[in-house]
């Protein structure tokens, strides 16, 4: 059977990459001693998938991560055996029981909803203000790296919605597997713009269907 | 996590692997601080990845924090461009926990687990704002403890340390803690805290001893002063049973050197290799239980999540119910997918049963410790095994369906001609031929063999405390000729170290206090994460020496006449140096000493009726 967590990547482990959180959720769920399913063959390994995999420095309200069960459990007792289990920094928020069937967390998420929380300087108020006339851009083209090289590629296209709220910028962006856009890297380019340099911490809040519904309802 | 300031996460985004300072692993108590009225930092002078995998920091932690009244927080060395980047900005090293300044504890203790991290210890300090020298530290400033194999010989950091505890720590560590609270309490002075420090068994308080010379620089004579016992005996813990044991172990979320359960199955060493420090400095053997172990496994496989344990000891292959604890282990954790794995085996008590059993959940590279190439080499360190011991273990272990087996040697042992290096081409080729002994259908593919060899470092405490170390040109020269030796063994790799480092070691394991000039001067040069090759800098080391007068050959390089004052001698370990001496001449001649299972040998643990054996 087949259930979906959610869960927080605390402020305290934004350092902490990908593989390093997919370890400490598979070590979480050993703790809980929850039944869960492993591949078959010579090197087994648990039946664990992210929606989406969170860069260094990145942090998150709500991630979502699919896991298979070798029994039958109601999320309730999903829920019960594995929050005490997740580390502090990475509570525990909601179980759901799904459908065997229930197609792959990555195919159906489309979007992803940020929060960026700029250090109080007078340049974080600069990078704000320049928000609308960056919205009013064309194009903002960036550079990342990527396996066959560089690669540049508009930004302005993976923007959804961006906009400034209580010091704070909350974009909603492209987070498809080929046209993904890191909170990082969205803004390191308003910063850029803004011409100033603001330390910052991105905040992933919660992540969406190609409809807009959030990943976590379908 | 309070406290997560901005100052700190600027520097973090900047340096590589962030998540070595940011904390919040699972199992790691981030108590109130204010509720605590003794704060601890335990400081590990080298990296997260090998601090985290370091047992006993795991045992004390909890220990520590197991008092109601006592807070503990880590604090690792933090690598180059994070030291660099906090000096920069003026950001003091932080504790993992709740992040506080290491300035802003009662106590500081550094573990010390190899002469080559010494300088990280200046630089911790420093980078964490407590006054590098114990001469400059006010009366409010920490008090600067440390514990670890090398306190037995802490003598090149008596102007760093106050106090040093030597021996098993579980004890000692809430006395010494308790003490300092106490005092603190009280309104003592820090003299004053010291001087009752001094009066705890097992707490050596460099200060309160007068150290004075010869004119060739040895010692003439070590006085103690203001109440200081005359020698410090070491903590012994008798009953490992009744010790407290972790049995929630944290977990950080980046890999570390040794990601697995650890699982102390016994203290101590019964073979006496006369080249091994730990084994004397451990004694006597002691065991968990069979029972205690089992439960402990239990609850740590429950609480971390790990998917290996791993039985440490100094012999493993000694433990007296080595077979039926395995066996149990492997059976009874096989349904959560841990494996087992055994670590320090030793050559002539693996259990083929064992190996047999270990393989159904997991095979890995093999270790063999002959030590010596030759016969006569090995009853020279009393390294009690045979190369047909080696050849009948390793065969088996092809038979089982391994095939990458590492071989460990020494080079530089007192004695040593080129003979016996030509021995230890001998034993790889043997090793060589085990394994195509073993029938094609029954052998796994893929032979690995590796050669390691170290370079001796004689040790306090040992029977070789005595002997000098070979120069650096001869062991330059040895390499070159073991190198040549092993490159006519087909499929045979060699690992070797590097002698400079292996040389400054050799100064600081048997140094004196001026070696803490020679420290502080290669400090202030720059030199730290010695035992990286990012960072070490020889020509810095031999700078320091010269601006410090003082010669390294004397302290690595010469042979001690029997008689001589150690610099160490105010520590009492338990062995006696009538023991020692004894051992030092039958080396020299060849003789074999039977291990002290078999029949007690006089080591001098007896006096102490700790010694069951």
């Amino acid at each position: 059977m087949k259930a979906i967590l959610a869960f927080e990547k605390g402020d305290a482990i934004r350092m902490v990459g990908h593989l390093d959180i997919m370890r400490a959720m598979q070590r979480a769920l050993r703790r809980s001693m929850l039944p869960c399913r492993y591949s078959q063959g010579f090197n087994p390994h648990m039946i664990l998938n992210f929606a989406s995999a969170l860069p260094v420095g990145v942090g998150a309200k709500e991630e979502i991560a699919e896991v298979t069960f070798d029994e039958e459990l109601t999320a309730e007792e999903i829920f019960s055996a594995l929050a005490p289990a997740m580390p502090t920094a990475m509570r525990l928020i909601k179980v759901r029981v799904v459908p065997d069937a229930h197609p792959s967390l990555t195919s159906l998420l489309a979007m992803a909803d940020y929060e960026v929380e700029l250090e109080p300087v007078p340049d974080a108020q600069k990078a704000l203000d320049c928000l609308p006339a960056f919205c009013e851009k064309e194009s903002v083209m960036i550079t990342r790296k990527s396996k066959s090289g560089e690669k540049t590629e508009d930004v302005k296209q993976l923007i959804k919605s961006l906009k400034a709220e209580n010091g704070r910028i909350y974009a909603r962006v492209s987070a498809t597997e080929t046209s993904n856009l890191r909170a990082d890297k969205l803004t390191n380019a308003i910063l850029e713009f803004a011409g100033v340099k603001v330390a910052y911490r991105a905040r992933r809040l919660s992540l969406y269907t190609s409809d807009g519904q959030p990943l976590w309802d379908m | 996590m309070n406290g997560v300031s901005w100052n700190a996460e600027k520097l973090l985004s900047q340096v590589e692997k962030p998540g070595r300072y940011t904390g919040g692993e699972m199992n790691t108590d981030v108590k109130e601080w204010d509720a605590a009225r003794l704060h601890f930092a335990f400081c590990f002078p080298d990296t997260y990845e090998i601090g985290m995998s370091h047992l006993g920091m795991k045992i004390l932690y909890e220990i520590l924090n197991s008092q109601p009244d006592m807070l503990c927080e880590r604090f690792c060395m933090p690598w180059i461009d994070m030291a660099d980047l906090m000096r920069k900005e003026n950001t003091p090293l932080f504790s993992l926990e709740n992040r506080r300044a290491l300035s802003d504890f009662d106590v500081v203790g550094f573990t010390l687990q190899y002469e080559m991290s010494f300088s990280n210890i200046l630089e911790m300090l420093d980078l964490g704002g407590v006054p590098v020298l114990s001469a400059g530290r006010k009366e409010s400033d920490a008090i600067v403890v440390a514990g670890g194999p090398c306190a037995f010989n802490s003598e090149p950091l008596c102007d760093f340390l106050d106090a040093v505890m030597v021996g098993d720590g579980e004890e000692v560590i809430i006395t010494l803690s308790k003490t300092i609270a106490d005092g603190r309490a009280e309104g003592l002075s820090r003299a004053e805290i010291l001087r009752r420090l001094a009066k705890i068994e097992g707490v050596y308080v460099p200060s309160l001893y007068d150290v004075s010379y010869n004119d060739d620089g040895t010692v003439k004579s070590i006085n103690a002063k203001d109440g200081a016992p005359e020698h410090v005996k070491k903590c012994v813990i008798t009953n490992l049973d009744a010790a407290a044991y972790p049995e929630k172990m944290y977990v950080p979320f980046s890999e570390i050197v040794f990601d697995r359960i650890m699982l102390e199955i016994m203290r101590g060493c019964t073979r006496g290799c006369r080249f091994c420090q730990a084994g004397i400095l451990y004694r006597p053997v002691r065991e968990r239980s069979k029972e205690r172990l089992i439960e402990l496994a239990d609850k740590l496989v429950k609480n971390t999540g790990y998917e290996e344990i791993s039985l440490s000891s100094l012999s493993s292959g000694d433990y007296s119910c080595l077979p039926e604890l395995a066996g149990e282990l492997i059976e009874k954790f096989r349904k959560y997918r841990v494996s087992i794995s055994l670590p320090s085996l030793r050559l002539d008590s693996i259990v083929k049963q064992t190996l047999e059993e270990t393989q159904k959940v997991k095979k890995s590279s093999l270790t063999f410790a002959p030590e010596a190439g030759t016969q006569r080499l090995r009853d020279v360190i009393n390294k009690g095994v045979t190369k047909d011991d080696l050849v009948e273990k390793a065969t088996d272990a092809f038979m089982g369906g391994w095939s990458s087996v590492k071989l460990y040697f020494m080079m530089g042992l007192p004695t040593e001609t080129n003979e016996d290096l030509d021995g230890i081409g001998d034993l790889a080729a043997s090793v060589r031929d085990a394994y195509f002994s073993v029938p094609k259908e029954k052998r796994a593919k893929g032979l690995r063999i590796t050669c390691s060899a170290s370079v001796f470092v004689p040790k306090p405490f040992t029977p070789f405390q005595w002997a000098a170390q070979d120069s650096l040109d001869t062991v330059k020269e040895k390499q070159a000729y073991l190198r040549e030796v092993l490159s006519k063994q087909k499929g045979v790799n060699f690992n070797w170290h590097e002698p400079e480092l292996s040389y400054l070691e050799a100064t600081f394991a048997r140094g004196d206090r001026r070696m803490a000039r020679v420290l502080y001067e290669a400090w202030k040069l720059g030199c730290r994460l010695d035992g990286w090759n990012e960072s070490f800098s020889y020509e810095n080391w031999m700078k320091a020496f010269e601006s410090a007068g003082l010669d390294p050959d004397f302290y690595a390089a010469r042979e001690r006449p029997i008689g001589e004052i150690l610099p160490w001698s105010v520590i009492d370990c338990g062995v006696t140096e009538q023991y020692l001496v004894r051992e030092w001449k039958r080396a020299l001649s060849g003789e074999r000493t039977p291990d002290c299972r078999k029949g007690c040998q006089g080591c001098g643990l007896q006096r102490w009726g700790v010694c069951g054996k």
